[in-house]
């Protein structure tokens, strides 16, 4: 027996863009117009896992139209899909679910996530990924200034451009970057990667440009080829700071220098 | 400790006053949401910003623990009472015998959670069961006046091996706004975000004294459900603290926010002074300079093998004579605020201040007594 709120039925017509998801397998259907937002998230948390891990369970959500501070604290391994528009903060401190969305986003997608998947095809606001300590964060247009902003750990892939100050204050994890980039990429970044095909309008004082090694060419070929984000890894540079290059071509190898 | 506010006096009642009975305010330390509950904590007395890095993670757990017993709100992220794996009694709570009934109960510490704009340290078991959530739009500075953070308080909340340190083992910059909000005007819909995160709490915003005429209306208009003002960090006469803590207040009343708490961080603060902040218009105070001494005494005492090697998984146990330690500190203190601060709101509020200097009770529309 499946412990749903309300709403539930099988999926009819409508096909999800997303070919991986399964519109046979997504019996959950939760529409925002019937159920407020902190009950939508009772009833993914209540969903019945299947006892085979590898399969997550199938939730579409409907009647997305600019909501605020939707899906956040999501703690379940559910694949969800939604279409339509959301506002500010969605899917914020999640871990687990892995969720694909059709629509623009607000400011701060994806804050503070900490496992999983967030697909956005549609553009993002200021913030997005900022402060996440993992899981993966793609957005499948623009985002705005402050992508990846003080980010610990996982990663962020921007298939168009991005704003300004991108990954600053990031003290872990990877940005790519499709597109171009505003003002000062890499401000304040630490054992950040960051990779761009696109240009920068400025550097941050303390990091440089610098070409992709071949262990990087082929790690992130796997992570374009897996966030589908256009382009061969060899058309990437790499943003580094200077420090770190200097001794990565001193032959001190991937070590983290003080570099201020 | 100094008096920086001696010329203000706490009055009296009027010698024609009828005698009546003593009064008792049991609504001391309730706060007020714009949605949900009121919230209660111990004292209107909160540890703002503890340098927890400076001691191990048990000591510092143990002394956050000893310090809410005494019914003071402490500021205190898990990182910095934990490891990754552990669980800090201070979040926890810890048993204690009921004096109802033969199971032990629960107590729980109010808690205040620092949500810095990097959040670094930060994690999201953080907005569980906490009583208030202080989004901080100020920068802090190092203690070489850098906006930053340093290696050992990064170190601490990110617990990060030695061997390849955070920044290098560097300072790491501070932000100046949260990263995730456009703008000032913006601001409501981070409070509204942390509303719904830490449905358990009171969501405060704090600044500093600089540019309050400016900014202060677009932060009410966030709708928060209390103000910090912070002025510790910066070197403020006692007649300049007097009038930013008054001005303040009579700001907030005149944008309607005459019921909106608002905290001050006033830096060194007797217990007679902090009453009369109160008195001028704050509704709580911090006492950093009270209880970080228990720190120093700490730190002092323990030799460099007594430190902890490394952020543990180990299970904290509450030791009772960190409570005397704390007790032996602070009940003096705790005591005197509490009785001035009794004995103040048996008075009507205009009345409760005076000064025989002409230019403080000029300054702050008080009494000038001759």
């Amino acid at each position: 027996m499946r412990k749903i709120i309300t709403d539930e039925k099988k999926l009819s017509a409508s096909s999800p863009e997303d070919s991986s998801f399964s519109k046979s397998a997504a019996p959950y259907v939760y529409s925002f117009k019937k159920l407020s937002e902190r009950e939508i998230v009772e009833a993914i948390e209540a969903i019945e896992l299947p006892s085979n891990a590898s399969e997550f369970p199938q939730v579409q959500i409907e009647g997305a139209n600019g909501q605020h501070a939707a899906l956040m604290r999501l703690n379940r391994p559910v694949r969800i899909q939604l279409e339509g528009p959301l506002g500010d903060y969605a899917f914020a401190y999640n871990a687990e679910a892995d969720i694909r969305q059709t629509g623009k986003v607000g400011h701060g997608v994806g804050e503070g996530m900490m496992s999983g998947a967030v697909r956005i095809r549609g553009d993002a606001g200021c913030g997005a990924g900022a402060a996440m300590s993992g899981g993966t964060l793609a957005i499948y247009g623009k985002a705005g200034d402050r992508c990846g902003a003080g980010m610990r750990s996982g990663g962020i892939f921007v298939r168009g451009d991005v704003g300004d100050e991108v990954g600053v204050g990031a003290i872990g994890g990877m940005i790519v970057i499709g597109g171009d980039a505003g003002k000062n990429l890499g401000d304040a970044m630490n054992n950040v990667t960051v990779f761009i095909r696109g240009q920068a309008t400025s550097l941050a004082d303390g990091v440089t440009d610098a070409p992709l090694r071949k262990r990087e060419l082929l790690r992130l070929g796997l992570l374009l080829i897996n966030a589908s984000i256009r382009g061969d890894a060899k058309e990437f540079r790499r943003i580094v700071p200077i420090a770190m290059l200097q001794a990565e071509e001193s032959q001190r190898g991937e070590v983290a220098p003080n570099w201020r | 400790m100094e008096h920086r506010l001696a010329p203000l006096h706490l009055l009296p009642p009027p010698a024609d006053t009828p005698w009546t009975g003593a009064f008792v305010d049991l609504e001391r330390g309730s706060i007020s949401r714009r949605h949900g509950e009121s919230i209660t904590v111990g004292l209107p007395l909160f540890w703002y910003d503890p340098p927890w890095y400076q001691v191990t993670l048990s000591q510092a757990d143990n002394i956050s623990v000893a310090v809410g017993e005494l019914g003071v709100l402490v500021s205190a992220l898990r990182s910095d009472l934990s490891g990754p794996g552990s669980e800090s009694v201070f979040h926890s709570g810890r048993e204690v015998p009921s004096d109802e009934s033969d199971k032990p109960e629960l107590r729980r510490y109010s808690r205040m959670v620092p949500y810095r704009p990097e959040r670094y340290g930060f994690v999201v078991k953080d907005f569980d069961a906490c009583n208030i959530i202080d989004l901080r739009l100020t920068m802090p500075r190092d203690v070489t006046g850098r906006f930053a953070y340093s290696p050992a308080q990064i170190q601490r909340w990110e617990s990060a091996p030695s061997t390849a340190p955070v920044a290098g083992g560097g300072w790491v910059p501070a932000a100046t706004f949260p990263p995730d909000v456009e703008s000032i005007d913006h601001l409501g819909s981070k409070v509204r975000q942390l509303r719904r995160l830490a449905d358990s709490a009171a969501i405060f915003l704090s600044i500093g004294p600089f540019r309050t005429g400016a900014e202060l209306p677009k932060l009410l208009a966030a709708e928060p459900d209390g103000v910090i003002l912070r002025l510790d960090e910066i070197q403020l006469d006692g007649l300049e603290l007097a009038t930013l803590t008054h001005r303040m207040r009579v700001m907030m009343d005149q944008q309607h926010c005459e019921s909106l708490p608002l905290w001050v961080v006033p830096g060194a603060i007797t217990p007679d002074d902090a009453v009369k902040l109160v008195a001028l218009g704050a509704s709580a105070i911090a006492i950093d300079s009270w209880c970080n001494p228990l720190i120093d005494l700490t730190r002092e005492s323990q030799s460099g093998s007594s430190r902890d090697p490394r952020p543990g998984n180990v299970k904290h146990e509450y030791d009772p004579r960190w409570g005397d330690f704390a007790r032996d500190n602070l009940e003096d203190l705790t005591e005197r605020f509490l009785g001035l601060f009794e004995a103040l709101h048996s008075i009507e509020p205009g009345e409760r201040l005076g000064s025989f200097n002409s230019s403080w009770a000029k300054a702050l529309g008080i009494h000038g007594l001759r």
